[in-house]
Order: C-alpha cells, then sequence, then structure tokens
C-alpha cells in the first residue's frame, strides 16, 4: 500500500490535471491493462522476477556494508508480495481517484487559478482538500481488495504461519490460509474445515465492514456536488 | 497536512511587497514543476512495471511455443511388439507391448553405441521422453499393419534436453550437477548436425493436458475446462444481470428495500473472490452434492462473482439512455415493456456488453475460488462434458508454477502468453465497441 498509494495518486493528479487529451488518451488504457491483469500472473512475476530480485539485491547490500553475502530478504517474503500487489493496486487507486478529482466543480479550480496560484498549488490547497473524502473512500475500497487478495500471496509470501513484524521473511495471510486448508482432501466436517470457514467469516466481514464504511464515504461525497 | 486542510493559499499573503514577489514566483515555479515531474514519474513508475511484467513473461515464455523432437527411424519389429502373434485375438496385447524397447534400439542405431554397455543405452534413452511409450502405441493401435515396417516417428524430445537445446541450461556447471551431461551433449549435437533432432512449433501445449514430465504437457484440458466455465457464465449471468438491472433501473419503486439490494449489490461486487470459493464449496458441492473439480460448479462461482459487475454495469448504461426517448416512446403508444425492449435496451446494448465482456474476461483470470472447489486436480483426458473433472488456465498455471523444473517455468510463462493474449483480445473488443457505440447525449 504505501507503494501503490502515492504512485497511484500521483499519476491521477497527473492524468486529471496537466496531461494532454493524447497522452491521457494513451496512458490511461495501459495502465488500465494492469488491472486487467490476472492475479496468477501477479503471483508468478513476484515468484520468478521481483523475488530473486530482491534477495539478490539484499545479499549485494549487506555485502556493501558489512562484508557478509548472505541476504536479508528471503525469496518468498511480504515485502515481495506488498510490492507485487502496490503494482497491482497502481491502476485502482488511479481511476478511482482520477474519478474524483474529475468531479471537483470546475468553478473551485478557476478560483483557485484566478486569483494567481500555480497549477500544483490549486491541486495542493484546493482539488486535493475537496477529494479528500472521495480518495479515503477509494483508498480504503482498495484496501479491502488487497486484504481479499490470494493468490499473489499463495505464490509470494510462502505459508509460514508466525506472528512477527519483520516484513523480509515468510509470512502467511488469511486468504492463504483457506487455500492451504481447503485443498487437500479432507472430509468436509473436519475441524480444518471448519477452521477455513471461520476464516472466510472473518475475511469477509473485515473487508464488508472496509467496503459499507468506503462506499458511505464516497456516496456522501457525491451528494455535495450533484 | 496542516497546509493542505487550510482553504485558502497562504502563499497569496505572502506576495505584496514586489521584491518578495518576485523570489516567491521562482520558488512557486520551481514547485509547479517538481510536482509535474513527480505526476510524470508516477505515471512512468506505473508503465515500467507494466512493460516489466511483460517483458518477464514473453521472455521466459517464447520458448515454449517451440518444442524439440528427434525424428527417428523406428522399426516396428514384430518380435518386440508381438512375439506370439496373438494381436488377433487379443488386441490388448498392443496396448502392453514393451514400446520403450523400439526406442531404444532405434537410438542406438543412430548413435552407434554399443548395445551392451548399459549405463550408456540408459543415458541416450533418457534423452527420449518417456511419453514416447504411448505415443508409439497410439501409432500400432491406430494401424496396426505399420508392425513389420520401419517408419520415421517424430518423438518428444525429454524436458531437459529441451531445454539445453534451446540454450537455457548453463553449460559452465559442473557435470555433476547439471541436468544434462557431457556425454548426452555430444549426442545432441550429433543428432543436430544429422537433422534428426529439429525444433518444431509446439502443437502440443495447446492440445495435451497436465503432465508431470513437461515435454508432454499442455493446456489443452485447461483450455476446454475454461471454456466450458465461461458458456456457463455467460448463459447464466446475462440474462439474470440484464433482467435483475431492468427490473431495478425501470420498474422498482424507490424504497428502502431497493436501496438496500443497491448496497448490497455494490457491496458483492467488492467481497474478496475466495470467499465465492468457500460459498461454491459449502452450497454447490456440499449442499447440492455436485461433482467436485467439475466446470458445472466453478462456472456457478464465477457467475456468482460476475452477476454484480454485470448488474452495476448494465444499470450504468440504462442510467445513460435519456428519459426524453422513454417520453417519445410511450408518449406515442408503446406499453412500458415495449419501450424498454424495443428502445431503451437497444441503445443501452453497447455498455451492457462492454460490461459482460469485462466482467468475463476478469472471471476468466480467477484463480482462487477455483482453487477450493477442487479445480486443482490431474487431470490428463479432456472433459466430454462439464459434469467431468477439469481444470482451468489460470489454475493451471498456478500448479505449474508450483513446479520446479526449468522447463516448467518456460510451460508456465506460454501458458500465461496465451491466458493474456485471450484476455487482450476480449479487453481490446470491450474498448472497441466503447469508442463505436459511445455517444453524448
Amino acid at each position: 500500500m504505501l507503494f501503490a498509494v502515492p504512485v497511484g495518486l500521483f499519476s491521477a493528479i497527473y492524468m486529471a490535471e496537466y496531461a494532454r487529451p493524447s497522452v491521457r488518451a494513451t496512458a490511461k488504457p495501459l495502465l488500465e491493462i494492469l488491472a486487467g491483469i490476472p492475479t496468477i500472473v501477479y503471483g508468478f512475476f513476484a515468484l520468478v522476477t521481483v523475488g530473486p530480485f530482491l534477495r539478490d539485491i539484499s545479499a549485494e547490500l549487506n555485502g556493501l556494508v558489512t562484508g557478509d553475502y548472505t541476504s536479508f530478504i528471503q525469496a518468498q517474503s511480504v515485502l515481495t508480495a506488498g510490492l507485487v500487489m502496490g503494482i497491482m493496486l497502481i491502476p485502482f487507486v488511479s481511476s478511482l481517484s482520477d474519478d474524483i478529482i474529475t468531479q471537483v466543480p470546475r468553478a473551485m479550480r478557476d478560483g483557485s487559478l484566478g486569483l494567481g496560484a500555480t497549477r500544483s498549488e490549486t491541486i495542493k490547497r484546493v482539488i486535493l482538500p475537496a477529494a479528500l473524502p472521495g480518495i479515503v473512500g477509494a483508498l480504503l475500497l482498495t484496501a479491502s481488495r488487497a486484504v481479499g487478495e490470494t493468490m499473489i500471496v499463495v505464490l509470494a509470501a510462502g505459508v509460514a504461519a508466525r506472528l512477527q513484524l519483520n516484513p523480509f521473511e515468510p509470512m502467511t495471510t488469511v486468504t492463504v490460509k483457506i487455500v492451504n486448508q481447503l485443498t487437500g482432501d479432507l472430509e468436509f466436517t473436519s475441524p480444518q474445515t471448519l477452521v477455513a470457514f471461520a476464516l472466510g467469516i472473518t475475511l469477509f466481514v473485515i473487508t464488508l465492514c472496509l467496503n459499507i464504511y468506503a462506499l458511505y464515504i464516497v456516496r456522501k461525497y457525491r451528494e455535495q456536488y450533484e | 497536512m496542516t497546509d493542505i486542510v487550510s482553504p485558502v493559499p497562504s502563499s497569496f499573503t505572502k506576495t505584496v511587497s514586489p521584491a518578495r514577489r518576485d523570489i516567491g514566483i521562482k520558488r512557486r515555479y520551481a514547485a509547479e514543476r517538481r510536482f509535474r515531474m513527480y505526476g510524470i514519474a508516477a505515471i512512468l513508475t506505473g508503465l515500467f512495471f507494466l512493460f516489466l511484467l511483460l517483458w518477464t513473461v514473453i521472455s521466459n515464455g517464447y520458448t515454449a511455443f517451440q518444442q524439440t523432437t528427434i525424428t527417428l527411424p523406428i522399426e516396428f519389429s514384430e518380435k518386440i511388439i508381438d512375439p506370439k502373434n496373438e494381436r488377433a485375438e487379443n488386441p490388448g496385447k498392443l496396448m502392453a507391448a514393451n514400446y520403450p524397447l523400439l526406442v531404444r534400439d532405434a537410438l542406438i542405431k543412430v548413435l552407434n553405441i554399443d548395445p551392451s554397455n548399459r549405463a550408456l543405452v540408459k543415458r541416450a534413452t533418457d534423452m527420449v521422453s518417456a511419453s514416447a511409450r504411448t505415443q508409439l502405441r497410439d501409432v500400432v493401435v491406430a494401424n496396426p499393419a505399420v508392425i513389420g515396417t520401419t517408419v520415421n516417428v517424430s518423438l518428444l524430445a525429454e524436458g531437459n534436453v529441451d531445454s539445453a537445446n534451446k540454450g537455457q541450461i548453463d553449460l559452465d556447471v559442473d557435470e555433476a550437477r547439471r541436468k544434462v551431461n557431457n556425454q548426452q551433449l555430444a549426442w545432441m549435437k550429433q543428432l543436430n548436425d544429422a537433422g534428426v533432432m529439429t525444433k518444431e512449433f509446439n502443437t502440443g501445449l495447446f492440445t495435451y493436458g497436465a503432465s508431470s514430465r513437461p515435454e508432454a504437457a499442455g493446456v489443452g484440458v485447461a483450455a476446454l475446462g475454461s471454456l466450458y466455465m465461461m458458456l456457463i457464465v455467460l448463459v447464466l449471468s446475462l440474462p439474470i444481470g440484464v433482467a435483475a438491472s431492468i427490473y431495478l433501473e425501470e420498474f422498482a419503486p424507490k424504497n428502502r428495500f431497493t436501496d438496500l439490494i443497491e448496497v448490497n449489490i455494490n457491496n458483492l461486487a467488492a467481497v474478496p473472490s475466495i470467499v465465492y470459493g468457500l460459498l461454491g464449496l459449502s452450497i454447490f458441492i456440499n449442499f447440492a452434492g455436485m461433482p467436485r473439480s467439475a466446470a458445472v460448479v466453478g462456472g456457478l462461482v464465477l457467475t456468482l462473482m460476475t452477476l454484480p459487475t454485470i448488474i452495476i454495469a448494465t444499470r450504468a448504461a440504462l442510467k445513460a439512455v435519456p428519459p426524453s426517448i422513454r417520453a417519445a416512446a410511450l408518449g406515442l403508444g408503446a406499453s412500458k415493456m415495449q419501450t424498454i425492449f424495443h428502445h431503451v435496451l437497444p441503445l443501452a446494448a453497447p455498455g451492457i456488453l462492454t460490461g459482460t465482456i469485462i466482467g468475463l474476461a476478469h472471471a476468466l483470470g480467477e484463480t482462487a475460488p477455483l482453487l477450493l472447489i477442487g479445480m486443482v486436480a490431474f487431470v490428463v483426458d479432456f472433459p466430454g462434458s462439464p459434469m467431468q473433472p477439469s481444470t482451468a488456465l489460470p489454475v493451471q498455471i498456478y500448479m505449474w508454477a508450483n513446479e520446479a523444473e526449468r522447463a516448467f517455468v518456460e510451460r508456465t510463462s506460454g501458458a500465461i502468453i496465451i491466458l493474456l493474449a485471450f484476455l487482450i483480445v476480449m479487453n481490446f473488443g470491450a474498448i472497441l465497441l466503447r469508442r463505436r457505440f459511445e455517444r453524448r447525449w
């Protein structure tokens, strides 16, 4: 998320405020292709490219600093999964915020520009505050997407069920746990399956809350200008 | 954060005296340019990752469309296939004959190996895929007249030999840790020079089913499974989705109940896909007793997943049809049904189709729910009907991504290319439709 939000937001701002129509017409569909790529492909990308790359880079860094060429980032790590998920979320953030920024009324923009503010000042001081609730709603929607994301994490973050905060090592998420519990040959009523269902409910409730709150914010914001 | 919240540009108050204004403008223009750079940088980052991703997949995967084959003159000797000449009364004999022996003999002849040197013979036969057995069997069973003759047959090379032939195995590694040893490399060179070993277009990738041997693995079964599911999704979700949105948009009264439905549909669209998998597992398989890993269940689950997308898109399309069209049709005496089916729906059709295609493309790439309903099956045979076990393209990719062999990485990328090609065609179709029929009222 730390990665997706700035990139997505800035591209949205640029698209909505600066880009010429021709640039917008080419760049926007291209970014939306990113949204159309199935998550399993991102998972494979993480597994084959990003994971080993991060491992090697960390080995090099570690070697430069301490002289010991062992990598401190493992190939399957939370960092890998997070980074790739960030790539996946860029188009979501950017197209949602783009919509919201373009909804800010023209008059507010003209007023600020007319008072002599530069465009970036207009964006920072007028448009962003006006669009903030909508953007927050969009970000919450994106966050609920990230929580429910499965395939990238299955392939990229590993299955080690450890409670820790070090993002450089393998960890697991709720969705991965469900997949692992349920892909074997098990009796339907066995405790393992029931655990998976409990996890599913938890996941559902979390995302539902995020979604309802986000939709509420987005709706409330929309009504202001219509 | 504090200056973002303040609605009045604070620099405005500072720029009073001319001298300070000049400095201020310089600084502010610099900030302006910097801000602009951030925007460009962000877009470029996004595009960079897009190209990196495509490049990874394509550079890994384009070789998967080629397959090394070894064409050997196989002598279908009667002595080996059917020594007691009982194939007339017992055709099963042909199924169980010792076909690998035929391959061995042919290889010995081509490579001039001493047949008594067992280790060497073993290494040579390792170069040909173990699927050669079934390949030769199929030849013989299809045409028993070949027995006793010598026919040139193109056999698949073993996965590692295939990789080596494509230059993907690092030959500088110590021989003991390499999958292909020096002797086999020398043979490969010999076979290549003789024109026996050739690289051909890999039709097997499109027609074979799952296999633990990379050279004989293909996406045929998975593609068929995906096709079944897409058909089911299309047949179910399009009518239901369109009907639901017509009711909600045109007929339903605006009250708390429809408001609740609307909120629910919006929420359903954002529910994680894996939860749909759980739902499918408990309702369709456990409760309704449908067969596991069948395309029918997958299709139903994906239908549930695409329904909200289609409903939302259709409602937006219906909403975009201006009320004047409706008013005119009603004013000329058309009934409400006629208005909707003769005027509103055709005008909204491009929007509905675009939404449907995007929903279908989404469903085609979805993996997580299919994992849960047991579509991660090792399916070799083509499913004859949607009720039989099958896999789907993305699931096949997931399974191959977990395999360790180099040749499987290549196949995975190959399968991804196929999947992406489908998706891009679908998305492109949707964009074209939108461009073509987009109109402003």
